[in-house]
């Protein structure tokens, strides 16, 4: 098991180490070197996002992303920095929780015997590169959900299976809010090894032993003082940079308070019910299923893939649906993830990373909407 | 399946040993694991369901009926209310199907030990937990008073009358069953349930009379264990009862005991329901009385039907390659003009249907074809919405063609071109500018499993968001119509890096007042935003009326 991050005890205290930008490549050389596929960030239709990267040239370098409620745009920075940007729509999840995936396959014999077999588990060594601090702490959610009792083959196959490579995030999108949520914008372990970019170069420390093996496989050399200084002014720094704030970290009483609330029917007015929140949100893991039938009826493939409780069949029940509107679905939505989640998880599903305001095609922001849900009567929303 | 582990998704074989008719649509699959071993180690506490699956039609999670002590004996009770229960209700003996299970907490019987017991129940809810009632009643002596209470809509709905019957014989036990509302008329082949009465205890204090107005009543146990006696329209009808009125029983205290479902206690769900229940079912669908086909003895008919359309969505099918092949193994192709075969006057089990109904001929011939197939189901944006050329609907149709035909009494047309649904009852629907192949053989594949087909009707955003592609709203400004059109292409636009232009029409819910206010302030031109409603899908009520109050908007005459 490559990767013990999430589910295994951190091994080594992180001491950083300087790798300098012009020897980025080496990185992925060792990973490959250690049989790994490797996915990364890298500019496409407009966007940055994760997908298979064997070369240090091909992420986005020089890229930032401007971002805001309903809008997203890339930007040119004019520099050499890689990672100097928010994330885009998808990072960890569809890596893990398959967008679609097979279950299961059934075949009926001409007796009308049914055999059921389970779709198998893919093994391959997966490494990931640039992994942002609120994805780290979704991933901890989803290896909760996941890795419960009755452990979810595939989503356990591919986590045991993954090698985390994070990076700080130096550049926190306006949309973000991180801080308020206790999630970022700082990697404080639950990764194999965490890059820290820096002007020339990055630090680089090691959490796992798989961490500090591809530690060891790069020309680093002691970082100075300076570098040292320079990280921590960055973080920090991206710390101030956030605006946007959940209002508390424990909304659960005041949104279970607040359910015959005017807002939620205010919100419905605007809200599309079209699932973009949902489906670019690291930490939700609905699901429906479907079955693809052969036309002569002897072979059938279970699929499952995610679903949103925005959809209508989510709530479908006895030829009804339980949340025929968009209020009622809204209202699930916010008060599962930022409610809900403290009882089945102990914590808010929510970490910070904005991308539901963001990718909302009408630019609905959850904080505001959690803090107008929750400020006491006759108050607006928290500014 | 790699790893020692077997799926906690994968099914179990189960075998339909049993089968009984409740009522009308109310029946109970016994079933037994075919696996022995597997059939040895299942248990399951009271309150706990199975996944119930039918490979190539799909899942149901379903309450466990029977008793736990006798767990490899599995009884289900089902309602015939949606696609895969409906499929289920035509199993007999013999059959086969996939179990899971089994799920959720079950009832917390072990911390009501000691305590009274009050079961509460509406409907079929029933079903859930008579394996609790069971459970308790074979531990008697660890429980105090048991109470069960069960409300049904109409009392052909109240099944299992000889288990109430017997548990009101229990020592300190109480039975009620009540009922909403009126029953059906006389004549409806359902039995009036009457207010039997319980029957006294031994030393028991006569309390009472039923009053008419509780809607309360009892459980019937009169010697010959008939139901028997009025209906509560009738006061003072009951004999002497327990003096026990519902009222003292709060919905909290009630509630406190099933009610463990991890969820906070919302004030919603014991308020009465302020906003009508939406059916799944559109209002132009039929709601499925009709059981889809199921054909033993010859193999099923299909016709592909064309009205005004451009034969397009028939490509869909003929296109299809190898699976054509494989589709008229199974059946009888008996009328596709695009294929070849004609013969428009042939019976259909299942009548794909591509068009608009755009002349008088048309609606005579729809008619005529709907009453020779068992399934009809329109395709295609004409047959669903009206099609491109239902944007005559927006304007003066007969100027038209007098300005244009030199001889405009030649031309038979309606003024204008409407759905299949319009004209007569249809059984599904498949949408889209063209259908897609998959579309198609999807459907196909469910009606030839004797399902109807997966009801679609998730916006594009979620299909595109699962293909991983970026939003070209939000990334580029790109003014799609994604979130409120209905999935079924695949997102195929958003994945060229093009707007949705809304050919496969509207979806649920759609807020199209929203989307394009939010155009419309990041400076989209008004004649700009009515236009996108105005392709193929203006016929479709909820683009027409953005286009019409687009237009409006911008002064743009919607006749032009």
């Amino acid at each position: 098991m490559p990767s013990a991050a999430g589910h295994g005890a951190i091994v080594m205290k992180a001491r950083p180490r300087f790798l300098p930008r012009e020897a980025l490549q080496s990185l992925f050389e060792a990973l490959a070197a250690g049989g790994y596929r490797c996915v990364g960030p890298q500019v496409r239709d407009g966007a940055i996002v994760y997908a298979d990267l064997s070369d240090a040239s091909a992420l986005p370098v020089g890229f930032g992303a401007r971002q805001a409620p309903g809008e997203y745009r890339l930007e040119e920075r004019g520099d050499q920095r890689c990672f100097a940007w928010a994330n885009g729509p998808q990072a960890l999840k569809p890596l893990l929780f398959r967008p679609q995936e097979p279950l299961w396959q059934a075949r009926r014999g001409a007796d009308g015997r049914i055999q059921f077999e389970s779709a198998a588990a893919p093994r391959e060594r997966r490494a990931v590169i640039s992994v942002r601090a609120c994805d780290l702490a979704a991933l901890a959610l989803h290896d909760k959900h996941f890795l419960h009792k009755e452990r979810d083959p595939w989503y356990a196959a591919r986590r045991a299976d993954l090698l985390l490579i994070a990076v700080d995030c130096s550049h926190p999108a306006d949309t973000c809010f991180c801080v308020s949520t206790g999630d970022g914008p700082a990697v404080e372990g639950e990764t194999d090894l965490a890059l820290t970019e820096l002007d020339r170069g990055f630090l680089v420390r090691a959490y796992t032993a798989e961490g500090a093996a591809l530690r060891d496989a790069l020309p680093l050399r002691e970082a100075t003082p300076e570098e040292l200084d320079e990280a921590e002014a960055q973080i920090a720094q991206a710390r101030q940079s956030q605006t946007r704030r959940m209002p508390d970290r424990n909304l659960r009483d005041a949104l279970f308070a607040n359910l015959d609330h005017p807002r939620w029917a205010e919100v419905a007015e605007r809200c599309l019910s079209c699932g973009n929140c949902v489906a670019v949100c690291p930490t939700c893991f609905c699901h429906t299923e479907r079955d693809l039938g052969a036309l002569d009826g002897t072979a059938s493939t279970h699929l499952r893939r995610w679903d949103s409780c925005f959809s209508a069949e989510h709530s479908y029940l006895h030829g009804r649906l339980l949340r025929p509107d968009t209020r009622t679905r809204y209202r699930q939505w916010l008060t599962h993830k930022l409610g809900g989640w403290h009882d089945q998880y102990g914590r808010s599903g929510c970490v910070g990373c904005g991308r539901c305001i963001t990718w909302c095609p009408v630019g609905i922001d959850l904080t505001e909407e959690a803090a107008a849900v929750c400020a006491p009567s006759g108050e607006g929303p928290v500014p | 399946m790699t790893g020692p582990a077997r799926s906690p998704y994968l099914p179990w074989e189960a075998e339909v040993v049993g089968r009984s008719q409740e009522t009308r649509d109310l029946f109970t699959l016994r079933l037994r694991l075919t696996n022995r071993g597997e059939r040895e180690r299942y248990t399951f506490a009271p309150g706990q369901f199975n996944m119930l699956h039918l490979p190539g039609v799909g899942g149901v999670p379903i309450s466990i009926a029977s008793d736990p002590a006798q767990s490899e004996i599995l009884d289900h009770t089902i309602r015939a209310v949606g696609r895969v229960t409906r499929v289920l209700a035509e199993l007999a003996p013999g059959n086969r199907l996939g179990l899971r299970g089994p799920y959720g907490r079950g009832w917390p019987l072990r911390e009501a030990q000691g305590r009274d017991l009050v079961v509460i129940t509406g409907g079929l809810g029933c079903a859930p937990v008579v394996a609790a009632i069971a459970y308790a009643v074979q531990r008697r002596d660890r429980f105090r008073r048991l109470v069960i209470l069960q409300g049904v809509k109409h009392s052909a709905d109240m099944i299992w009358r000889s288990r109430y019957d017997a548990w009101a014989r229990l020592p300190d036990t109480e039975v009620r069953l009540a009922r909403q509302g009126l029953d059906r008329p006389q004549g409806s082949g359902h039995r009036a349930l009457g207010p039997g009465p319980l029957r006294p205890r031994p030393g028991h204090r006569p309390g009472v009379r039923a009053r008419a107005d509780d809607g309360c009543q009892r459980a019937p146990s009169d010697r010959a264990g008939r139901s028997r006696g009025p209906n509560l329209a009738q006061p003072g009808a009951g004999l002497p009862v327990r003096r026990r009125p519902l009222r003292p029983l709060s919905a909290r205290a009630l509630l406190r005991l099933p009610g463990r479902t991890g969820l906070p206690l919302r004030r919603d769900r014991l308020a009465p329901r302020r906003q009508g229940v939406l059916a799944l079912t559109s209002p132009v669908t039929r709601p499925m009385p009709m059981r889809p086909p199921k054909i033993a003895s010859r193999k099923p008919r299909l016709a592909v039907h064309k009205f005004s359309s451009c034969d397009g969505c028939q490509l869909a099918l003929l296109n299809a390659g190898e699976n054509l092949l494989a589709l008229a193994e199974i059946v009888d192709i008996v009328h596709f003009a695009e294929a070849g075969v004609v013969d428009e006057e042939a019976e259909a089990d299942i009548s794909l249907v591509e068009g608009s109904i755009s002349t008088p001929q048309e609606i005579e011939r729809v008619k005529a074809v709907r009453a020779r197939s068992r399934w009809l189901i329109p395709i295609g944006a004409c047959g669903t919405a009206g099609g491109p050329q239902a944007l005559r609907n927006l304007a003066d149709a007969p100027a038209w063609i007098a300005a244009v035909y030199p001889h405009p009494e030649h031309i038979s047309a309606l003024p204008t071109a409407t759905a299949i649904a319009r004209h007569v009852p249809v059984d599904a629907e498949l949408p889209g500018c063209p259908v897609n192949t998959r579309q198609v053989l999807a459907a196909l594949s469910s009606l030839l499993l004797g399902a109807s087909p997966v009801e679609e009707n998730e916006k594009v955003c979620v299909a595109c968001k699962r293909k991983g592609q970026v939003c070209v709203l939000v990334a580029k400004g790109e003014p799609c119509l994604g979130p409120v059109t209905v999935t079924g292409c695949g997102a195929l636009c958003p994945g060229l890096g093009r707007d949705c232009y809304g050919c496969y029409g509207p979806a649920e819910n759609p807020n199209v007042d929203s989307l394009t206010g939010w155009l419309s302030a990041r400076g989209m031109d008004t004649e700009a935003i009515a236009r996108r409603f105005q392709y193929q899908q203006s016929g479709a009520p909820v683009f027409r009326e953005a286009f019409v109050q687009w237009s409006k908007r911008g002064g743009h005459d919607s006749g032009d």
